[in-house]
């Protein structure tokens, strides 16, 4: 095995990968007719000077690029003047993924992207392009070698044999209503529309420039985030949930149930109106990259119904997070927190730690309680003349931030032992403590 | 007393005086910094005289200031070695304390700058899987430091839990 021959990325891969240059020169056009006028000649030779060096460039990286895979490692070789060469343990491999941009698409390629242990753009090593097959071929002896034998080796992007039926599906009409009712989203459309009610006083010419600019902003955003979400769907497999999403680009990944570290609700306010929430993720081992993808890899589901949510999650913890009684921070907490005290709340029980808080935006924190990896406790002075404490709890990587803020100080302590105790806290518990099976909180 | 960080019962174990001695000299390295530049700036300028008449009295009580806060910064650091868990308290005003069982721990680091080495102290670091987990004792004594390290991976491995 150790003679495995070197391999070459698919020939069409720098025609894919020059994007950039065209980019780059649609700048440069534009920026000519400018200054210019609008010039045919130009731009058709400027069009296809680009187009060759992009071309050039593009062939002879890849030649320079090759890959080997052997029973240890996969070796990377690439660049052309400062060359580059990878070498990544198979055992050490965290996650193997399939991805199709949707130019790719058109070809029949994909990107296989090899994701480490490490944090950071160095975590991840990406093969652009291959013919889609041979990527899952490659993945499937990537996970096998890594004895990874919990990961899902089937084809990532179509459905295959074993999978279990669909047990969400988002609806296109109410995903796209869902971006729009976002509170980020609802704001952003507020702000221009104070600015139109304002450009009068800053000039006509300078409002309609800036109302236009927000405006294609925030359409490319929601039309952007439509596309990633568009068709997700969640079904049940031997390996765990199985989520397919995108229009363009298809995105597929598998979530182990056994690695699920907690998940949390978020409800904006407009959704809540509408019973609606979305629910993310956090997965151990699942390495974070930019914003978008970031929550596309920690989304469980994108919107739904809060029942249809809940029921989700109970599946995926084998525990109702809706049977977890949740009980108020003391009323003494309001001077604190005004607003949001009426929303700030905690609950347990043997399976399940339960925070709430958010009042534009709640958030409910779900954490199976053996996964709970540490807890602190704090207390600024505001807090100790109040006698109130916050209990944070502590978890790997991801989107799920339990606290639990403003509790009496006596129940924030039993609280923490609770949280870390492998049985129950029976140790110095404070004086007047109940026993720790009881320590869900007191009422207000 | 009613106070939450003061559990009856816990081992509770304060780290070295050397901690807020070597607090202390950074401090005192401070002022004479900015003692240095205020003197200078007032020699460069013609009628510097007022920035050095105030500057300097307003550093000194600064400093006079910081030296009881970092005293007592310094003094509330403590930790306890439980059955099953780790206590690292911390803080004055904000006063923060972390539970980590120690099956929970991936590693412990013992750590000592040149400072630190100096004062003869070193800084011990337990990790977990959670980035959130900010487990640091400083002010320890280097043997004191290894043995808690051997201690707390003996009882990592003891009680170790999975991801």
């Amino acid at each position: 095995m150790t003679d495995a021959p070197v391999r070459r990325l698919h020939p069409v891969s720098p025609l894919l990968r020059g994007g950039l240059f065209i980019v780059a020169w649609v700048g440069w056009v534009i920026n000519d007719a400018r200054n210019e006028g609008v010039n045919g000649n130009r731009i058709a030779i400027s069009g296809g000077v680009v187009l060759l060096a992009g071309l050039a460039l593009g062939t002879v990286s890849w030649w320079f690029t090759r890959y080997r895979v052997d029973a240890e490692e996969i070796r990377i070789e690439s660049g052309i003047f400062v060359r580059r060469s990878r070498r990544v343990r198979i055992e050490r491999l965290q996650a193997v993924e399939v991805q199709q941009p949707w130019l790719a698409r058109l070809f029949g390629l994909a990107e296989l992207s090899l994701e480490t242990a490490g944090t950071g753009g160095d975590a991840e090593a990406k093969l652009a392009f291959l013919p889609y097959v041979e990527a899952v071929e490659l993945r499937r002896l990537l996970l096998d070698r890594s004895g990874r034998r919990e990961a899902d080796v089937s084809d990532p992007l179509r459905p295959a044999a074993d999978d279990g039926p669909v047990l969400y599906r988002a609806l296109p009409g109410r995903l796209l209503a869902s971006l729009v009712l976002r509170t980020g989203f609802v704001s952003a459309v507020f702000s221009v529309a104070l600015g139109v009610a304002l450009s009068p006083l800053i000039g006509r010419g300078i409002g309609t420039a800036v109302l236009l600019g927000a405006v294609i902003t925030i359409g490319t955003v929601l039309i952007r985030q439509y596309l990633t979400w568009f068709g997700f769907t969640l079904r049940e497999t031997t390996q765990g949930l199985r989520i397919r999403s995108g229009l363009l680009s298809v995105r597929s990944q598998t979530v182990p149930a056994g690695r699920v570290q907690g998940v949390v609700f978020i409800e904006p306010v407009l959704w809540r109106m509408l019973g609606w929430a979305r629910v993310d993720v956090t997965v151990a081992g699942v390495a974070r990259s930019g914003d978008d993808e970031r929550q596309l890899v920690s989304a469980l589901v994108p919107v739904a119904s809060r029942e249809e949510a809940r029921a989700l999650v109970h599946r995926l913890l084998a525990s109702d997070p809706a049977g977890v009684p949740l009980t108020l921070a003391p009323s003494r907490a309001r001077p604190l927190d005004p607003i949001g005290r009426r929303m700030l709340q905690v609950g347990l029980t043997d399976a399940l730690a339960v925070t709430r808080r958010g009042r534009l935006t709640t958030r409910t924190d779900v954490v199976p309680r053996g996964k709970i990896q540490s807890v602190h406790v704090r207390q600024g002075p505001l807090q100790s003349a109040l006698r109130l404490a916050s209990v944070h709890l502590h978890l790997p990587v991801g989107p799920v931030a339990a606290v639990a803020e403003h509790r009496d100080q006596d129940e924030a302590w039993r609280l923490a032992l609770a949280l870390t105790g492998r049985q129950p806290a029976t140790g110095p518990t404070p004086p007047a403590g109940p026993p720790p099976t009881a320590s869900t909180p007191r009422s207000p | 007393m009613e106070d939450l960080f003061e559990v009856p019962g816990t081992p509770w174990v304060r780290v070295s005086p050397a901690l807020a001695r070597l607090r202390h000299q950074m401090l005192i390295g401070g002022l004479v910094l900015v003692v240095v530049a205020i003197v200078v700036v007032t020699a460069l300028l013609s009628d510097g005289f007022l920035i050095a008449a105030v500057g300097i009295p307003v550093a000194v009580v600064a400093a006079a200031f910081g030296w009881r806060l970092v005293s007592r910064n310094a003094a509330s650091w403590a930790y306890a070695e439980r059955d099953d868990d780790l206590f690292v308290r911390r803080g004055v005003s904000f006063r923060r304390i972390e539970v980590v069982p120690y099956g929970r721990m991936q590693l412990v680091d013992v750590t000592a700058g040149p400072l630190q080495r100096r004062h003869g102290i070193a800084t011990v670091h337990l990790h977990t899987a959670s980035p959130d987990t900010i487990a640091r004792i400083p002010g320890l004594s280097p043997d004191e430091a290894a043995r808690l390290r051997d201690r707390l991976t003996a009882r990592g491995e003891a009680q170790a839990a999975g991801l």
